[in-house]
């Protein structure tokens, strides 16, 4: 019995052993090509080909005139004549790109969009990149680029290569493809105990912080790469306004917890927050003030943590969800200006509105009187609700909906049969 | 006979056929609204609501004032204001033993004990509560015993007390949690918090120190909601503010369906704030942007 399975099991190999040295038999005697036409022969009519197999870094497959490597010859399922998917034919020869353990990829990986970043024939550059450096990564990256190329000061690893900092496939270590973890890839050509650095600092032991938090590591118009806004003790180096003396057993401890350390500065903001009905419940929640703002500095305005509609949806991603299907927006909505319409600290009113919803609100920046004849106002009363009165939100939603003019249904006649029913046809 | 027989025999089939969570399948049954007071005077985007025996009190939350209801024949008659001034803007209110409340003002952020007719007890003054001192409540549940639990967001924890607000135990938030706006406690001790941005339920069982997700992977039928509570047979209903709807769930955490839906009509909600259940089986809902109170019998 044991002597069968043995033979199985050897028959087995043999057949696999044989198969492959058939196939790689076959890779040579692909479709009877006379000695010496492979690859030339696809060059008969793909002149121009020869203009990039003068380049000076040409994909291996091509060089050695195997067209084969990535199309088929004859048909093919997918674009260009194509092997495989595009999204996977390079994977018939490289491995796949991304390790299981990686804390950030690269969108275009993920997605294996390869040659958004590489030629598959042939290129100037190295590993067949269609543009060199920064340039490459510009050329998607564009808000980040053309706000570099305008900056005051410029970070030199930047202008070197953005590869000095991010590795261009995954990341294992760090964020936004990071070679490392922030604080440690920085220091690591920053040293924290230069006599400089420790000045610049203040005394205050930060080299264990995160410098992002204070610093844009691209660029900026602020010296030091200070952020775009700054808030103003760091501005004017007096950290010891909030935090404990740089000498002192805990230098970065606040000399007080939570809001209460904020409010010592913005007190009447504070008071006028606290005096109304409805506070925002971030507010009152253990990160305080710091749930939507940086307490250092930031790109956005109100040292925002995020740009605000980013900010807003971290907790209200249902409604940007909804926003999503919309086919009326709402100007400021589209703009991601939430706090034109709420009050994010607190109000009086519904929804954190900064204005009654019903009319007041609208008012500011819509003339209602001018667009609709309608009885609108506090003493008309909406029939389906004698509660109500009759508002733009009565017919309209104030975020948008999947219906023009942002009306609550899908044609004026459907809107006005919901109060005059008597109209229905 | 063997007719009979047989059918009892089929029908026993079928019960036996049917998933485990059918039986707690429920139907809600439009019974009525309360949108003005028993001097006419209207409600204005009431947020809260607590249901007691036979009574039921509403948090007129534009108008900063409650209003105590009597439910007779499965609707509510004769709404007596009560003003109480520690409670300038009553935002969310549950139920004690005795039909005493507890009320959440949204101005102070306090909590205020009141009596069965609505009139103020006191504060609920936390004692021997470990740091941090400072409570911030979001919402609050009492259990059988008049114990009650704080949702605390400041400290992030369910602090549990006593009715005079000594401490006796909390529990910590978890780690990764969204938003927390609600809490409930079932009548065998299990505490139930509700994660209104990651629209998931947690659960500390009776002896326990430490809440798990209950019910989870909710996105598709629970959009914000903002408040919870568990009927008799310890099913738990969610309130669904921004998309207007009921969503419960089994014993088990499974989703048992989604009920209701927007609108301005009877039996339409808009942007509701909290429900509570009574003992017979009516859902009581806060229909604030509607101004009015909702009723519903759970079928």
């Amino acid at each position: 019995m044991r002597v069968l399975s043995s033979s199985l099991l050897l028959a087995g190999i043999m057949l696999i052993a044989g198969t492959e040295l058939l196939l790689a038999a076959a890779t040579e005697q692909d479709f009877k090509l006379k000695a010496g036409a492979r690859g030339n022969i696809c060059m008969k009519c793909h002149s121009a080909f020869q203009e990039k197999m003068a380049r000076k870094f040409v994909h291996t497959p091509l060089k050695k005139n195997e067209c084969t490597g990535c199309h088929s010859a004859h048909t093919s399922s997918h674009g260009k004549l194509l092997a495989q998917d595009p999204k996977k034919v390079c994977n018939l020869c490289h491995p796949p790109m991304v390790s299981t353990k990686a804390k950030s990829i690269h969108k275009v990986v993920a997605d294996g969009d390869c040659m958004k970043c590489h030629d598959p024939h042939s290129a100037a550059n190295k590993n067949n990149l269609i543009k060199e450096g920064k340039q490459l990564c510009f050329s998607c990256h564009k808000v980040l680029g053309e706000r570099y190329s305008k900056v005051k000061y410029k970070h030199s690893p930047v202008e070197k290569d953005c590869l000095t900092c991010h590795l261009p496939h995954f990341s294992d270590k760090g964020e936004s493809l990071l070679k490392d973890p922030v604080t440690q890839l920085c220091t690591g050509c920053h040293k924290t105990d230069k006599p400089i650095f420790i000045k610049k600092h203040m005394g205050y032991p930060v080299a264990n912080s995160r410098c992002t938090g204070c610093h844009d590591p691209h660029g900026s118009d602020n010296s030091g790469l200070l952020l775009k806004n700054v808030h103003s003790p760091v501005s004017k180096r007096m950290c010891n306004q909030c935090h404990e003396e740089p000498n002192s057993a805990t230098p970065l401890k606040t000399k007080k917890e939570g809001i209460s350390l904020c409010r010592g500065c913005h007190n009447e903001m504070f008071n006028k927050t606290f005096d109304k009905n409805r506070v925002h419940w971030p507010v009152i929640s253990k990160n305080g003030c710091l749930a939507c703002h940086n307490p250092h500095a930031s790109e956005d305005k109100a040292l925002m943590r995020k740009p605000m509609v980013q900010l807003c949806g971290e907790c209200h991603a249902d409604t940007l969800k909804r926003l999503s299907g919309n086919i009326s927006k709402h100007e400021p909505v589209i703009e991601g200006r939430c706090t034109d319409c709420h009050d994010p600290h607190s109000s009086n009113f519904m929804f954190m509105t900064k204005k009654s919803a019903d009319f007041d609100l609208c008012a500011g920046c819509h003339d209602w009187g001018q667009h609709s004849t309608h009885p609108i106002g506090e003493k008309v009363r909406d029939p389906r609700n004698k509660n109500l009165s009759v508002g733009c939100e009565s017919c309209h939603r104030a975020h948008g909906t999947q219906f023009k003019k942002m009306l609550n249904f899908a044609t004026p006649t459907e809107t006005c049969i919901q109060c005059h029913e008597q109209l229905r046809r | 006979m063997t007719q009979n027989l047989s059918r009892l025999i089929c029908y026993l089939f079928i019960a036996c056929a049917l998933p485990s969570h059918a039986a707690d399948t429920v139907k809600f049954k439009p019974l009525g609204a309360a949108s003005q007071d028993a001097n006419n005077l209207p409600l204005k985007t009431p947020e809260g609501v607590a249901c007691g025996k036979t009574t039921v009190l509403i948090a007129d939350s534009g108008n900063g004032r409650l209003v105590r209801y009597s439910m007779v024949n499965d609707e509510l008659k004769n709404g007596v204001e009560v003003k109480v001034a520690q409670v300038s803007y009553p935002q969310r209110l549950k139920t004690t033993t005795m039909d005493r409340t507890l009320a959440l003002d949204g101005k102070t952020r306090k909590i205020a004990r009141l009596a069965a007719d609505g009139s103020f007890v006191g504060y609920l003054e936390f004692q021997g509560v470990p740091a941090p001192m400072d409570v911030t409540p979001r919402s609050m549940a009492a259990d059988s015993k008049d114990n009650v639990y704080v949702l605390d967001i400041q400290g992030e924890r369910v602090l549990v007390v006593d009715s005079s607000g000594k401490y006796l135990r909390q529990i910590p938030f978890p780690k990764g949690y969204g938003f927390f706006s609600d809490l409930a406690v079932d009548q065998k001790g299990n505490i139930f918090v509700l994660d209104s941005t990651k629209r998931q339920v947690y659960r500390a069982l009776p002896d326990k120190a430490e809440l798990q997700i209950f019910a989870a992977n909710l996105q598709d039928s629970l959009h914000f909601a903002v408040s919870m509570d568990v009927d008799s047979q310890g099913r738990l209903y969610l309130l669904d503010q921004n998309e207007s709807a009921v969503v419960v769930l089994g014993t088990d955490g499974s989703f048992q369906g989604r009920y209701l839906t927007f609108g301005w009509k009877g039996g339409q909600l808009n942007y509701p704030s909290q429900l509570c259940i009574m003992q017979n089986n009516t859902m009581v809902i806060a229909d604030r942007n509607n101004s009015r109170i909702q009723l519903f019998k759970i079928q």
